[in-house]
């Protein structure tokens, strides 16, 4: 290495050396504070007020939530696969055990996908962050009369919440 | 220790090393937003590991276990950036924001806002391994040892990608010089 390039070299490092990082964009800022004022919310929550965190039992409720959605979609779709996949069957059925007069049976449900929202950052009572992601989705539930053909249909939105925990280690 | 003093203690840490900080998750990564998501999920981290004081007292963190959560967090991000990537390449429907150019550096004169940007996107054309610890020891201010730790490589490898920064920056930014 010449004397030239050892000079260059020492000047470059000075050259670094007088700069210095750029400040922090004042929305990033605010975010990371968040996460420390956290603390504060976790533990007045926690203690002060003798309650609990929801979030373990909001879980739970969205699994249950999200379990019972499922099975009534599981069902339907079995009725209706019953009823359109084998005519023969449906209509052996049905003589074997004939419809009552008057009453609607399900012949259809639909779950159709519309979204996802983020929900943000949560912590958990030990501090475990977790990812909130709710998927919204849309239901039709479709029943007919075969006696009269006339049918009622029912929609409504719904949702699952899902708790994406953030590995940290 | 109160919450409130602790909350507080946590934000001096942070506004001393802040900056230092997201420099280095901007050289880790491809974009400012990424770098933004990166610093983000590695403070989370340290948070959640020294959140607690200890003895009634807050113990900040070691600056160096905070590069190495910042540097473990750039690379499962990039793990996940590539995966959403393809994802997208498959799709229609994505459109993203042109991500915003910001300065690495605050310069403190007019004439060092140039130089700052000169210096900005020479560090942006050294190859990665030597850019980290350039980083890691003109503006964290880490020693040979710390930064070998750090990376996991030994000390005088340290050293010596910290020369190869240097070269590497001078033939950038010095092109015609022997």
């Amino acid at each position: 290495m010449t004397n030239k390039m050892k000079t260059d070299l020492k000047e470059i490092e000075r050259n670094l050396q007088e700069l210095n990082p750029a400040k922090l964009p004042d929305d990033l800022d605010a975010k990371i504070e968040k996460i420390f004022e956290n603390s504060l919310h976790l533990s007045n929550e926690d203690t002060t007020h003798g309650k609990i965190i929801w979030l373990p039992k909001m879980q739970k409720l969205s699994a249950a939530a999200a379990l019972l959605i499922a099975s009534i979609g599981v069902f339907f779709a079995t009725l209706n696969d019953q009823n359109s996949s084998n005519e023969a069957t449906t209509s052996k059925n049905s003589v074997e055990e004939p419809v009552k007069g008057n009453q609607f049976i399900p012949i259809n449900a639909k779950k159709v996908f519309e979204g996802v929202k983020d929900d943000g950052f949560f912590l958990s009572k030990d501090k475990t962050p977790y990812h909130g992601l709710r998927y919204q989705f849309s239901d039709s539930f479709l029943w007919e009369n075969e006696e009269d053909g006339s049918s009622i249909e029912m929609e409504v939105p719904s949702q699952r919440l899902f708790f994406v925990p953030i590995k940290t280690d | 220790m109160t919450d409130e003093s602790l909350a507080e203690s946590w934000k001096e840490w942070f506004h001393l090393n802040g900056t230092r900080l997201l420099l280095f998750a901007r050289g880790k990564t491809k974009s400012e937003a990424d770098a933004q998501d990166v610093l983000q999920d590695a403070i989370l981290r340290l948070w959640k590991s020294y959140s607690s004081p200890i003895d009634g007292h807050f113990e900040p963190p070691p600056l160096a276990l905070a590069y190495t959560a910042l540097r473990n967090t750039a690379i499962d991000h990039a793990r996940r950036t590539n995966r959403r990537a393809q994802r997208e390449q498959k799709s229609d429907f994505i459109v993203r924001d042109k991500d915003q150019v910001e300065n690495w550096f605050e310069p403190s004169s007019l004439e060092q806002s140039e130089q700052a940007q000169i210096i900005q996107e020479a560090l942006q054309q050294i190859p990665g391994k030597f850019q980290e610890v350039l980083i890691l020891k003109i503006w964290g201010e880490l020693t040979f040892a710390e930064i070998a730790e750090n990376l996991d490589i030994p000390a005088n490898t340290a050293a010596s990608r910290y020369r190869y920064a240097l070269d590497a920056l001078r033939k950038v930014l010095k092109p015609n010089s022997i």
